[in-house]
């Protein structure tokens, strides 16, 4: 039913923004694991709570399928090992084509390390230290299919809510 | 099946990989006219500038070829197709048979007809040999003249900045540098910062003479205002043109490129087009035409790529855009970037900060962000989708809250790019 390249992908990590309360133990976790990465800067996590009308948004990288960070880089250096859309340091340059390319805007440039650094997925880790960090089950280890289908569901209950909500405005019945 | 494909950079390899996860057994035969394994083709600013080893150009590891099982000739040229043949010929004379065919032959330099460009010294810039061949003329070299202030003009006088050593005078037609991606304010900062890293920028001029000295070598440029610079090396960037003469005879439809329909295929059967070379869809317009950007390349490769594999896929568009972190300023434009009379344009300038943003009625259709580059790909994503905005949600945009609309999934895209199968 699914190609089997999609199958394989088991690496996912789904947010649950309604079990978010902001606490940022996330993002403090995140910060640690990618020190490493940051020579001449200040390391600063690759996910981060997104507060929109007093409600709490993790956002982190979506590990597109057909990721457009990867067809955008001129160097090779992002691109899926196995799970994950990760990146090769090493080879990166900062041209920042793939921050005009992300449509989540989950990379970040950052110009005096001449990197362009994003979530990678902390793949060397059985579970990334943001899902450990989080207590509160807003972040969750799931495999790709999974994360699909639950986006799908959550979007699909979204928009049932806001012709709801739009009906209910005008008077009527949805 | 044969798969052969002209062309070893983004739209080629990304066909050659689309065509590989789909058919296994295939023989797929990649064609370079260059020296080269597939390298990061911008990269040569950075090699030129001295802050790229030869062994991080390489755009796929060494082992790539062998892995997806893909033929690569290097140093071979096609020289003629023959469709009814089903055949490609080289520059030693050989046919190559093909059963499908992509031509991903990109873009060739335009060098214009005047005075003196074989002299000595003076470069095009596009390939990793240019960039050798300007490497080593370089000792002899006190000035240098960069015609043209586009992004490959922009990129050489960089580099040549970052190498030191060579004053660099850019001459430019236009009344201003990326005139075609930038409006007045944005390219007046970029040329202001140029001039103060000591890039001399020459507008609304033009090089109408390269005039060499007694060794043959340039000596110095004659400007169309009568201005004379001397110089020890030109580099000639005036622009790229689709590189289809081979073509020609074979019966091809081309334009200004190659014109491929929604499956990347152009009007000979089995053969299909990708990358610098072909005119497909712009979103914005809707029409076809040249987007000589690498992301563009690379889509178009994946499309032809699954079509040539039997596993029919429609090319949706894109957007001319384009980031360029040169000159210690970062500038990325999308889609369309100058005033129009049916055009509301929002710009915000503090400090060496700019953003300028383009509406046409509930939609945005161009931006352009410079020194704060942030999230930019939403707004890219927020183009190319045509999405209809909420004056709310065109607030969050103007105050560059744009990050927050994808927290909340407010944009029917988000989900659609996510789970694209």
């Amino acid at each position: 039913m699914y190609p089997e390249r999609v199958v394989e992908y088991t690496r996912g990590i789904n947010v649950d923004a309604a079990k978010c309360d902001g606490c940022g133990d996330c993002a403090e976790a995140c910060r640690r694991a990618v020190a490493g990465q940051h020579r001449h800067t200040d390391p600063f996590p690759r996910i981060w709570v997104q507060q929109v009308d007093h409600k709490q948004y993790p956002v982190l990288c979506h590990n597109c399928e057909q990721a457009p960070c990867v067809s955008a880089c001129m160097t090779g250096c992002r691109h899926r090992v196995g799970d994950f859309v990760t990146t090769d340091y090493a080879r990166c340059v900062g041209c920042s084509m793939c921050v005009m390319c992300c449509p989540f805007g989950a990379i970040e440039l950052v110009e005096e390390e001449h990197l362009a650094l994003k979530c990678d997925g902390c793949l060397d880790e059985e579970t990334a230290p943001c899902v450990a960090a989080c207590q509160k089950g807003a972040l969750r280890h799931v495999g790709y299919l999974q994360s699909v289908s639950e986006t799908r569901y959550a979007g699909a209950a979204a928009l049932a809510f806001s012709s709801l909500l739009a009906a209910s405005k005008k008077g009527g019945k949805p | 099946m044969r798969y052969v494909i002209i062309g070893n950079s983004y739209g080629g390899l990304a066909a050659a990989e689309a065509i590989r996860k789909r058919d296994g057994h295939g023989e797929i035969i990649v064609l370079s006219d260059e020296q080269h394994p597939a390298y990061g083709r911008p990269l040569i600013s950075y090699y030129l500038g001295g802050e790229m080893s030869p062994d991080r150009m390489h755009y796929r590891p060494p082992s790539f070829y062998r892995n997806y099982n893909i033929q690569v000739r290097l140093n071979a040229r096609v020289v003629k197709l023959l469709p009814q043949k089903h055949a490609v010929q080289l520059l030693d004379g050989s046919l190559l048979p093909y059963g499908r065919l992509l031509i991903a032959t990109g873009g060739q330099p335009f060098v214009p007809p005047m005075k003196g460009t074989g002299s000595p010294g003076v470069f095009t810039f596009t390939t990793w040999q240019d960039a050798d061949d300007i490497k080593n003329w370089l000792p002899r070299v006190q000035e240098v003249v960069v015609i043209g202030g586009g992004l490959i003009g922009l990129s050489a006088a960089d580099a040549l900045r970052h190498r030191g050593g060579a004053k660099v005078t850019v001459v430019e037609m236009l009344p201003r540098v990326l005139g075609l991606a930038l409006d007045e304010d944005g390219s007046r900062m970029l040329q202001d910062k140029m001039q103060a890293l000591g890039t001399k920028v020459v507008t609304e001029d033009s090089v109408v003479e390269i005039v060499p000295g007694a060794t043959g070598a340039v000596e110095k440029v004659v400007l169309k205002s009568g201005r004379e610079l001397p110089c020890q090396m030109v580099v000639v960037a005036i622009g790229v043109r689709p590189n289809v003469e081979f073509l020609k005879d074979s019966g091809i439809q081309i334009n200004r490129g190659i014109a491929v329909d929604e499956h990347m295929q152009t009007n000979l059967p089995d053969v299909y087009g990708a990358g610098d070379v072909v005119e497909a869809k712009d979103i914005i317009n809707g029409d076809n035409r040249v987007i000589a950007i690498l992301p563009v390349a690379y889509e178009h490769g994946l499309v032809a790529g699954a079509n040539m594999a039997g596993d029919v896929q429609v090319y949706a568009g894109n957007i001319a855009m384009n980031s360029m972190p040169k000159f210690n300023m970062s500038v990325m434009t999308m889609g369309l970037t100058l005033d129009q009379p049916d055009l509301v344009a929002v710009r915000r300038q503090r400090g060496d900060q700019y953003q300028k943003f383009l509406f046409q009625g509930d939609r945005l259709v161009g931006a352009i962000l410079i020194g704060n580059t942030t999230a930019g790909g939403v707004l890219t994503a927020i183009i190319k989708k045509r999405e209809h905005l909420t004056p709310a949600m065109k607030e969050r945009i103007v105050y560059g809250n744009y990050r927050s609309l994808v927290a909340e999934r407010k944009l029917t895209w988000s989900k659609a790019v996510e789970v694209a199968l």
